[in-house]
C-alpha cells in the first residue's frame, strides 16, 4: 500500500477520533468482500446526506472523494492496510516500550532483572522478543557503555561499598555511614528512585548490623574474589550467560581496589608499542560529544548512588568524553586524550582498554597530577572488522568512579582478512587473561552510533546530492558515513537538464556502499530570456580557467571514445561559443572526424555541467584537450 | 427586420449554488424572465432522484430534503470542477458537471416548453472568481445538457449589463457585490460610454448565504446539545428538517427583529429564539471576510469610495441588514444601491450579454444601430463621443439594445514555469490578472539548452512565483524540434477565448510557415464519446 494512502487515511481517521477504517466502519478485519462493500455504501449515502451538515461537512467531502481509497484500503489492499496498521501500532508500542527502557536506564544500569523486565513488558504490549530486544539494544548502545549490565538477577551486591564503608569499620562507622546516607535520600526528589536506594539500603544495614550475618557475608565475599580470577573465559556469543540475552555478560560492578588488580592490561601479545608513530597526525573527528546523545535521561548526570558520595569529592574526567571516532588508513594511529582530575584528594587511577587493537599510554595515572594525557594507539591490522568500537576506561582507584570514553574507529580499506583477524581476537581474549570481558568485542551487532559509508559519485561530476530528503552535497560527489545504518537510506540526484536519479539503498554497518549515478540528458525548454543583451568580448583568461577544471573529466571522455588505437595521444581542440549570458551555445569541433557521437555526448555533458563561468556577452574561445587514448575500448 | 428564426433566442441562464433562473431577450431588446413549469422565475438549484433514471428538480426536491436526504442533491456549485467528486444515486455515479447538466435540463425543458420552441443557444454565467476549472466544468455541463454554450459570462458582468445597459452615457463605476448562496463575488466596474470594463474582481467560491445558514443551525443544535445533550445534526433528516427551519429563519431575520426555530427531536423539543443582534454577532466574522474582499478589490484598482458611483447588490443574501449596514460603514455614507431584484438580474443581463455578443444581426440591435447612426449623422457627433451627458429618461425608453461592448476579464493570471538565467525555476506570468477577455498573449522565449529536441510548457493559474504557490493547469510537449543551440527562440501563445477557455500554441518562429502547433484544451475531463455519452444519459432522464 502506498504509504502516501496510508498517511491520507491516518489523517482522516484522526480527525474523526477513530484508530482504524475497520472501526470507522464497523467492520471485522475479516469482513467479506460483500460485507466492505455494504458497509462502504451505506457510508456513502450518509456522506451524501450530510455533506451540507457543517457538523460533518469535512468528514462527508472526504468520504465522498476518497471512496476508490477506501475501496482500495479495504478490498484490493487490504493486506497493505493491515499490514500499515500493524507496523503503526508497533511503532507506537516501540515507543511506550521506549519509555519503559528509558526509565529503567535511568538509574544508569540494566541488569538482567531489568532487562526481564523490559522483556515482559514487551510482552504485554504485544511486542515479539526480537523487537523488544532491538529496541533495547539501540537504547543500551545510545546510552553508551555506561549502562552497566550486571551478571544476574541475584547480582552480588557488596553491601560495604554500598555503605561507603571499608570492610574493617566498626559497628560505630557502619551506623554512621547508614543514618548519612539515609539523610541524603530525603533529599532526593525523586521518590520512587529514593525508595528503591532506600530498601537496598536498610538490605545492606541489615546484613551488616547483625555480627551473624556480617561474618556470614563476609564469607561470601571472600569466596566470591577467590572466585573471581578463575572465570572462564568466555567471550564469544556461543559461551554466553544464560537467560534471554545473547551477549557476554559485562564485567561486574568495579569491586573495591584488591579486586580490581586482575584488571591489569590485557596482554596484548600483538600490540607493540613501538608502532606508534608520533609524527602522524591522528585524523580526528569529534563526532558528537555527550550533548549528542538523543536520550540525555539515559546518562545520569551523577554516578550511581551505589558509589560513595559526599566523602571523596575528587573525579576524573576525561576529555573529549563521550564517543570518539577516528578513521584510520593502515598504519597505526595515535590520539591524545586528556584526563583532568576535578577535586582535590589525590585521586590514584587505572585505565583499562579491553580491545587488543587499543594500546594505552600509560597505564597508570600519577595521583597528584591535575591532568594527564592518555595516548591511544589503534592498530588498524588487528582489527577484525572495518568498523569497531572499544571502551577507554578510568578508575579511579581509592572512590571506585570510573569514566569510560567510547572510541569508534572505522578502517578505511578492508584488506585483513576476516578468519585471521578472528584468530587474532581470539588470542587476544584468551592470552589477556580476561578479567574483563570484552563488552562489545564478538557481539555481531556491535554498540554505539556506528555506520557505514556512504559514497555517491555522479556523472556528469555536478548536481546536488540528496540523502533522506536533505542536500548534503552540490558538487556530485558525497562521502558518508554517519547516521546510515538501520531504515534504508534514500538518495537522489538532481542537476538541472538531465533526469534525476534516485535510489534507495540499505548501507550495512561498517560497509561501504558506493554509488555511481549517471545521469541522462534530458532536454527541457523553459528559459525566458529575451535575447536583448549587446554582444560582449569574452574573458579569455577566465574562460580558460573554467576550462582547465573540464580537462580531467574531458580527458575521460576522450580515453573512452576518442578515436585511435590504445596508447595514441589525443588532442581534441574545440572552438566554443558563449551566448549572451556566458552560458556554452555551441561547441564546434576543429577535427570533423572527431565528431563522433558518444564523444560529443560525453564532452558535451563535462562542458554542461561544469557551467562555464563566462563573462557577459557573445564570443568564442579556442580550447584543446589532451588525452592518451584508453587501453580497454 | 423580420422576425428572428425560432432558434435564433439565446437563453441567459444563472446557474447557482442554490437558485438558478433563466432569461431571454424579446425581439424588442427587452430581457425578459422565462418561467420554469410551476410558474416561477427561480428554480431551487436541487434534485432529488427517487428512481435509477428519474429525477425531480426544483422546489419539489427541496421539499424531499427532509424525507430521503441521501438522494438530494445540493450546493452542486460548490463541488464544481472537482475531479474526484461524485455522488452515487441507485447504483450509478455522477459527477459534478453531470448533476450540473441535469439542472440544466430542467431549465432547458422548461424554457422550450414557455416559449415554445426549442432551444440550443445559451450564455451561462459564474462567479467571477470561479478559476479556469470550474468555468470548464460549467461549459462541460452545459454540453451534456444539450446546450450549446456560446460563451460563460461572469456574473457581476451580467448584473451590471442589466442593470447599466439603459443608463448608457457617461462614465460610471459600479461596485457589484455578490453574494449568493453559496458564492461570493466583488467586482468593480467601468462604464465608459458604449464600453462596460471590469476594472478588479475578487471573492471566495466557497463563501455564500450557506455559511450563515450553518451558523444559525449550529448555534440551535449547540443550544439543543446543552439542554438534552442530543444534537439533531446527528441524523440526517433531522438535520435537513433544522436546516430548512434555520434557512427560513435567517430569511425573516432580515426584515423582522427576531425569529424562532422550533427544534424537535427523538422526543425533545425547543424552541430557540434567535435576534438580529445574536444572528449577527454569530456571523460577524463571515461579514468581516466580505468586508475585506470588498476593500481589497479597491484597493487592486487604487480607487476609494468616492470614485465608485453606485453599488450592485446581488444575490438573496445581500437583503440581510447586516450586508448593506457593512457596506455603508465602509464607504463612509449611505451606499446608493441600485433598484434591481438581486436574483434575476444575473439572469437578465446574461441573456443581453448572449444577443450582444452573439446576435448582431438581432432586429433590436439592427434598429438601434440605424438610430445611432441617424443621430450620429444628424450632431455629426458618436455616442462615446458624449461624455457627460446621460440620456433624459424619456430617451431611454427606446426599443432595442444600444452596441454596447462587453468587456469581461481574467480572474487569475495564467502562466507558465520557465527557467532563469540562474536556471532557476520560476513562474512567468503571460496573461496578468484582469485582462480584459478575449485576449491572446504571446511570449517569446528560449531554449535552455543545446540540442533540445522538445520543448514542455507547464500552464499555472494563480498569483506566485514559484511552482508551490501557483496551481499547474495543463502540460503541453512541442516535441520533434530540431535540436539547436541554446537561446534559440521559441514563441508560446496564450489564447483565452469568450468561452473562458485557453489554447496554447507553441510555434517555431524561426521557420515561417512550418509552425508546430499544439494545443491543450482546459474544457475539464470528459472529452468526446465521454461527454456523448453523458449528454446520452442526461437525455434519457426523466427530469421533472
Amino acid at each position: 500500500m502506498d504509504p502516501r494512502d496510508f498517511d491520507e487515511i491516518e489523517r482522516f481517521l484522526t480527525s474523526v477520533g477513530k484508530a482504524t477504517l475497520f472501526e470507522h466502519l464497523a467492520l471485522a478485519e475479516t469482513a467479506s468482500a460483500e460485507e466492505v462493500e455494504a458497509a462502504l455504501a451505506k457510508r456513502r449515502a450518509w456522506a451524501q446526506g450530510q455533506q451540507s451538515n457543517p457538523k460533518f461537512r469535512t468528514e462527508a467531502i472526504w468520504t465522498i472523494k476518497n471512496m476508490g481509497l477506501l475501496k482500495r484500503a479495504l478490498l484490493q489492499e487490504r493486506g497493505g492496510y493491515l499490514e500499515a496498521l500493524l507496523l503503526r501500532e508497533q511503532g507506537r508500542k516501540v515507543l511506550i516500550l521506549k519509555q519503559y527502557i528509558l526509565g529503567t536506564l535511568a538509574s544508569g544500569r540494566l541488569s538482567r532483572r531489568d532487562e526481564a523486565g523490559v522483556l515482559q513488558q514487551a510482552r504485554a504490549l504485544g511486542l515479539p522478543d526480537a523487537v523488544a530486544q532491538r529496541t533495547l539494544e539501540e537504547l543500551v548502545a545510545q546510552a553508551g557503555a555506561q549502562a552497566e549490565r550486571e551478571q544476574g538477577a541475584e547480582a552480588f551486591v557488596d553491601h560495604y561499598r554500598a555503605l561507603g564503608v571499608s570492610p574493617n569499620a566498626d559497628y560505630n562507622e557502619l551506623y554512621t555511614a547508614y543514618r548519612r546516607r539515609l539523610e541524603q535520600l530525603r533529599h532526593t526528589l525523586d521518590r520512587q528512585l529514593a525508595e528503591e536506594q532506600r530498601e537496598a539500603l536498610e538490605e545492606s544495614w541489615r546484613a551488616l548490623s547483625d555480627p551473624g550475618a556480617r561474618e556470614a557475608f563476609d564469607q561470601a565475599l571472600r569466596a566470591r574474589r577467590g572466585a573471581q580470577g578463575e572465570r572462564p573465559p568466555v567471550g564469544l556469543p556461543a559461551a554466553a550467560g544464560p537467560g534471554p540475552i545473547e551477549r557476554p555478560p559485562s564485567p561486574p560492578a568495579p569491586e573495591p581496589p584488591p579486586a580490581v588488580e586482575p584488571a591489569a592490561p590485557p596482554k596484548l601479545t600483538l600490540a607493540d608499542p613501538q608502532k606508534r608513530s608520533a609524527a602522524e597526525a591522528p585524523k580526528l573527528s569529534l563526532a558528537e560529544p555527550v550533548a549528542a546523545e538523543p536520550e540525555p535521561r539515559a546518562r545520569p548526570p551523577e554516578p550511581p548512588p551505589q558509589e560513595p558520595r559526599g566523602t571523596p569529592p575528587s573525579r576524573l574526567v576525561m576529555e573529549p568524553a563521550g564517543v570518539l571516532q577516528l578513521t584510520v588508513g593502515t598504519k597505526p594511529q595515535t590520539v591524545e586524550v586528556r584526563v583532568r582530575r576535578q577535586g582535590e584528594p589525590p585521586a590514584p587511577a587505572k585505565v583499562w582498554v579491553e580491545r587488543d587493537w587499543v594500546t594505552v599510554e600509560p597505564r597508570q595515572l600519577s595521583p597528584t597530577l591535575d591532568e594527564q594525557v592518555l595516548r591511544l594507539t589503534v592498530h588498524p591490522d588487528k582489527m577484525d572488522r572495518a568498523h569497531a568500537v572499544a571502551l577507554i576506561t578510568v578508575l579511579a582507584e581509592l572512590t571506585g568512579q570510573r569514566t569510560t570514553l567510547t572510541l569508534e574507529v572505522t578502517r578505511a580499506t578492508r584488506w585483513w582478512p576476516r578468519a585471521l583477524a578472528a584468530a587474532v581476537l581470539l588470542v587476544g581474549l584468551v592470552g589477556g587473561g580476561l578479567a574483563l570481558w570484552p563488552l562489545l568485542a564478538p557481539d555481531p551487532a556491535p554498540a554505539g552510533p556506528s555506520s557505514g559509508t556512504l559514497v555517491v559519485q555522479v556523472d556528469p561530476p555536478a548536481g546536488e546530492i540528496i540523502v533522506n530528503g536533505e542536500i548534503l552535497s552540490t558538487n556530485g560527489r558525497l562521502v558518508l558515513s554517519e547516521g546510515l545504518t538501520g531504515p534504508p537510506v534514500t538518495v537522489a540526484v538532481q542537476l538541472d537538464g538531465f533526469e534525476g536519479h534516485r535510489e534507495v539503498v540499505q548501507v550495512p554497518r561498517g560497509e561501504r556502499v558506493e554509488l555511481r549515478p549517471s545521469l541522462k540528458l534530458i532536454d527541457r525548454m523553459d528559459l525566458v530570456v529575451p535575447i536583448d543583451e549587446p554582444p560582449g568580448p569574452i574573458d579569455e583568461a577566465k574562460a580558460r580557467a573554467a576550462l582547465d577544471a573540464t580537462a580531467p573529466a574531458a580527458a575521460a571522455c576522450l580515453a573512452r571514445f576518442g578515436p585511435g588505437s590504445p596508447g595514441d595521444d589525443i588532442e581534441l581542440t574545440a572552438t566554443l561559443i558563449s551566448t549572451h549570458d556566458g552560458w556554452i551555445r555551441r561547441v564546434q569541433f576543429q577535427q570533423p572526424k572527431l565528431d563522433r557521437d558518444p564523444l560529443r555526448g560525453c564532452l558535451r555533458r563535462v562542458v554542461r555541467a561544469t557551467r562555464l563561468p563566462f563573462v557577459t556577452g557573445y564570443g568564442s574561445t579556442t580550447y584543446t584537450w589532451r588525452a592518451k587514448k584508453d587501453a580497454k575500448p | 427586420m423580420s422576425n428572428p428564426p425560432e432558434n435564433d433566442v439565446v437563453l441567459g441562464i444563472d446557474l447557482g449554488t442554490t437558485f438558478s433562473a433563466m432569461a431571454v431577450v424579446d425581439r424588442y431588446g427587452r430581457p425578459v424572465m422565462v418561467m420554469n413549469s410551476e410558474g416561477q422565475p427561480t428554480t431551487a438549484s436541487v434534485i432529488h432522484f427517487y428512481d435509477r433514471d428519474a429525477c425531480v428538480v426544483g422546489d419539489e426536491a427541496t421539499k424531499m430534503v427532509v424525507v430521503d436526504p441521501t438522494n438530494v442533491v445540493r450546493f452542486i456549485k460548490r463541488n464544481m470542477g472537482e475531479p474526484d467528486f461524485t455522488l452515487e444515486f441507485f447504483g450509478r455515479s455522477y459527477s459534478p458537471q453531470e448533476l450540473s447538466a441535469i439542472i440544466l435540463k430542467k431549465l432547458k425543458d422548461d424554457a422550450e416548453e414557455a416559449l415554445g420552441f426549442p432551444v440550443t443557444d445559451a450564455v451561462i454565467t459564474v462567479p467571477a472568481y470561479f478559476n479556469s476549472s470550474r468555468r470548464a466544468a460549467t461549459a462541460e455541463a452545459g454540453a451534456i445538457a444539450g446546450l450549446n454554450v456560446l460563451s460563460i459570462i461572469n456574473e457581476p458582468t451580467a448584473a451590471a449589463i442589466a442593470y447599466g445597459l439603459d443608463r448608457i452615457g457617461g462614465t460610471r463605476r459600479i461596485l457589484v457585490f455578490d453574494l449568493g448562496g453559496g458564492t461570493f463575488d466583488v467586482t468593480l466596474m467601468e462604464m465608459r460610454g458604449v464600453s462596460f470594463r471590469t476594472l478588479a474582481s475578487d471573492g471566495n467560491a466557497e463563501l455564500g448565504g450557506k455559511d450563515w445558514d450553518d451558523r444559525l443551525l449550529n448555534f440551535v443544535a449547540e443550544q439543543f446539545n446543552e439542554r438534552f445533550g442530543l444534537d439533531p445534526r446527528d441524523d440526517p433528516q433531522p438535520f435537513q428538517e433544522l436546516y430548512e427551519r434555520c434557512l427560513h429563519a435567517k430569511i425573516s431575520l432580515s426584515t423582522k427583529p427576531k425569529a424562532v426555530i422550533p427544534v424537535s427531536y427523538r422526543g425533545h423539543r425547543m424552541v430557540a429564539n434567535v435576534s438580529r443582534e445574536e444572528f449577527e454577532g454569530l456571523t460577524a466574522d463571515l461579514v468581516e471576510q466580505c468586508a475585506v474582499t470588498t476593500q481589497l478589490v479597491l484597493e487592486k484598482t487604487g480607487m476609494g469610495w468616492s470614485d465608485v458611483d453606485e453599488v450592485l447588490l446581488v444575490g438573496g443574501s445581500t437583503r440581510m441588514p447586516m450586508i448593506r449596514a457593512m457596506l455603508d460603514k465602509l464607504a463612509g455614507r449611505r451606499v446608493q444601491s441600485a433598484n434591481i431584484n438581486p436574483d434575476e438580474c444575473v439572469a437578465l443581463g446574461a441573456a443581453l450579454a448572449g444577443v450582444l455578443r452573439h446576435r448582431p444581426d438581432h432586429p433590436a440591435l439592427a434598429s438601434q444601430r440605424a438610430a445611432l447612426a441617424r443621430r450620429a449623422k444628424d450632431g455629426g457627433r458618436g455616442v462615446e463621443a458624449e461624455p457627460e451627458a446621460p440620456l433624459a429618461p424619456a430617451q431611454t425608453a427606446y426599443i432595442g439594445l444600444p452596441p454596447v461592448k462587453v468587456t469581461d476579464v481574467t480572474s487569475h493570471p495564467l502562466g507558465m514555469i520557465v527557467l532563469d538565467r540562474q536556471m532557476n525555476e520560476r513562474v512567468f506570468p503571460l496573461v496578468p490578472e484582469a485582462t480584459p477577455v478575449p485576449c491572446e498573449k504571446s511570449g517569446r522565449f528560449a531554449y535552455a539548452y543545446d540540442g533540445m529536441t522538445a520543448v514542455r510548457v507547464e500552464v499555472t493559474e494563480g498569483h506566485g512565483r514559484t511552482r508551490d504557490e501557483v496551481k499547474v493547469i495543463g502540460d503541453v510537449v512541442l516535441e520533434d524540434l530540431p535540436p539547436r543551440p541554446r537561446g534559440t527562440p521559441i514563441q508560446v501563445i496564450y489564447r483565452y477565448g469568450l468561452n473562458q477557455i485557453l489554447e496554447i500554441d507553441i510555434l517555431d518562429p524561426d521557420r515561417p510557415g512550418h509552425v508546430r502547433r499544439a494545443r491543450i484544451d482546459l474544457r475539464g475531463s470528459l472529452t468526446g464519446p465521454d461527454l456523448e455519452a453523458a449528454r446520452k444519459r442526461v437525455a434519457a432522464f426523466q427530469v421533472s
